[in-house]
């Protein structure tokens, strides 16, 4: 049982993740690669203000922010200065931008990582693939359920969640139908960078904080939102959970050796046998 | 234009006066010229892939990974000679690149750069948890070589070798790129359902390109241990490829051959000369990475050709 909740929780940070490259995907159709340093720099800053002043809501605050600003500085990237750059090119600047914050933490923080005690709530034993206690994961759980329904509502129920669709179909149109294309588009990279820091911030606790943290759950978060299709919310939800589950009990059961193997098997076999993810939703974009 | 000298005459005697002209270079400074060669036979693979199929691979770091604790397992516990173990460990990229090749079918884009990212990954973790075969974090080092005629193969050896085999394979790269193949592989990056249209084969170049650059690359990853004397994960990782990667945006993701020279000959010696770079190096990378995106999208060549129109007949490429 508690095996099935540390799964359940680790992928709901997976989820999180999904979600939010899902999100600027949606709207841009970059898949953000730096996606898992916008985390880390939120983790930092979570810790950072943390030791300095151990009020909870400065430290959310921070966190997010952090998140926001860095998915602001991908927007200015790769929707301003790179602005109608090809696919390819725009994938290749975010991988920039993950050498740079990567190598920019380890400089300034080292691979050390930074201790994550009485973060949360005090009483936090939670690792990673062990036994978990319920707390955390149940706050991770909740912080998943409550983000997820909202984004779900915003992308699905509201105008701008339109908006986003037409401006990703066709920004020239798009804006010819009164939408504000270059706003529509910041503010989804703010959003999806605003998920990324609350990821941050959740993961923070559970792993430690150190400059490689984000890319080492970069590649499953990515392959849950593969497994949801790439393009729809609700797929990365599910997805993330499942892959969460499949790697906890990949580890119990084989050791954690083959975690990478087993994930990178699962990937292959979703993209031969439904390269439009498990469930058929709205897909966005077609390759 | 009438042909004096057929081209494989030619770029064999060019290979052989450029390693014979490295030889006078004193020992240190050869050593790095021969790991200059082994990242321009990266490079120019890279940007065949990139440039001219327009394919994203983020597992440039894996080939040479498996070509060099392929060459050191051959003749390890194989106990294969250098040239055959050289040979087999070659063909078995190109395999494995085939192989990745036959997925990169289904799937293009973004897709293809998670697929290569996963690749590299497992790769890596089976080389960290690979027991004695792959000594584990410590890696493997390179045994004493011996090689017909020459009593005991030193470094300088190596990076002569490196060097006649960087020049051939640029010679290649250029015989390539202008070739059929070439001209086919241009083709789908640019438009898949016209290449398509006109006939070429699509499936089978895609996985003709990613066989070929795979085995050059693996034989950039054989020559690793030889120059280093040590093969372990963490000279593998993800930031190698994306090392590479930059080079190639450097160099120009047209195809250009002059490019994929010129950007390892220019970054690769960079952070030698400014020592007091040192750890900022990835950081440095990642800098000029992006200020080639942002700058010189079409990569070095075409800017240098942009400022000098008469040196166009150099660069090649197609944008």
């Amino acid at each position: 049982m508690s095996l099935l909740l540390g799964g359940l929780a680790i992928g709901g940070v997976y989820a999180l993740i999904a979600i939010g490259v899902v999100l600027c995907y949606r709207a841009t159709g970059v898949v953000n690669f730096a996606h898992g340093e916008l985390m880390m720099i939120a983790a930092y800053a979570y810790a950072i203000v943390h030791d300095l002043t151990g009020s909870p809501t400065l430290e959310i605050v921070a966190a997010i922010s952090a998140g926001a600003v860095g998915g602001l500085i991908c927007f200015l990237l790769t929707g301003v200065v790179m602005r109608g750059a090809a696919e390819m090119s725009l994938v290749i600047g975010t991988l920039g931008v993950l050498i740079l914050l990567q190598s920019g933490a380890r400089h300034l923080f080292t691979d050390t990582p930074l201790p994550s005690e009485g973060w949360l709530f005090g009483d936090h034993n939670l690792t990673l693939f062990g036994v978990s206690a319920p707390a955390n994961s149940l706050l991770i759980l909740a912080a998943l359920v409550v983000v997820a329904a909202a984004i779900l509502y915003w992308q699905y129920a509201t105008l701008f969640g339109r908006a986003v669709l037409a401006v990703a179909e066709d920004p020239w149109r798009a804006s010819l139908a009164g939408i504000r294309v270059q706003s529509t588009l910041a503010i989804s990279w703010l959003v999806s960078g605003m998920l990324a820091g609350l990821a941050g911030m959740l993961l923070g606790p559970v792993i430690g904080v150190f400059p490689t943290m984000g890319a080492d759950v970069l590649f499953p978060a990515i392959v849950a939102a593969i497994l949801g299709g790439f393009g729809s919310v609700a797929g990365a939800f599910a997805g993330g959970l499942i892959i969460g589950l499949l790697q906890t009990f990949t580890v119990v059961f084989l050791g954690g050796a083959v975690k990478e193997a087993v994930m990178f098997g699962f990937l292959l076999l979703v993209l031969l046998w439904r390269p439009s993810g498990l469930f058929t939703g709205p897909v966005a974009r077609k390759f | 234009m009438t042909r004096i000298i057929h081209p494989v005459p030619l770029v064999l005697a060019v290979a052989l006066a450029a390693a014979s002209a490295a030889i006078s270079l004193p020992k240190f400074q050869l050593f790095l010229v021969g790991q200059l060669a082994m990242v321009v036979i990266v490079t120019v693979s890279m940007t065949i892939l990139m440039g001219g199929a327009g394919l994203l691979s983020l597992a440039s770091a894996a080939f040479l990974a498996v070509g060099a604790y392929g060459l050191l397992i051959a003749m390890g516990p194989l106990g294969l000679p250098l040239l055959p173990a050289l040979v087999v460990v070659v063909a078995c990229c190109a395999a494995l690149g085939g192989v990745l090749g036959v997925l990169a079918l289904r799937i293009s884009g973004f897709y293809l750069a998670v697929v290569t990212l996963g690749f590299l990954q497992v790769l890596l973790t089976l080389l960290k948890h690979g027991g004695d075969l792959t000594g584990g974090g410590y890696g493997l080092i390179t045994p004493l070589l011996s090689f017909p005629g020459v009593k005991r193969l030193t470094v300088a050896h190596v990076s002569m070798a490196s060097v006649f085999l960087a020049v051939c394979v640029i010679g290649v790269g250029v015989a390539l790129m202008s070739s059929r193949m070439g001209r086919a592989w241009l083709a789908l990056r640019d438009k898949e359902p016209a290449a398509r249209m006109l006939g070429i084969d699509v499936s089978r170049m895609r996985i003709l390109v990613f066989a070929f650059t795979s085995g050059l690359i693996g034989l950039a990853g054989t020559l690793h241990p030889l120059l280093l004397g040590v093969a372990n994960p963490g000279s593998f990782s993800v930031h190698l490829s994306i090392f590479h990667i930059t080079l190639v945006v450097v160099g120009g993701m047209t195809g250009s051959m002059a490019g994929a020279v010129t950007a390892p000959a220019l970054l690769f010696f960079i952070p030698e000369y400014f020592s007091t770079l040192g750890e900022w190096r990835d950081f440095f990378y990642g800098g000029i990475l992006l200020a080639a995106l942002i700058f010189m999208p079409n990569g070095i060549a075409a800017a240098v050709t942009e400022r000098f129109p008469r040196l166009r007949a150099l660069s090649g490429g197609v944008r």
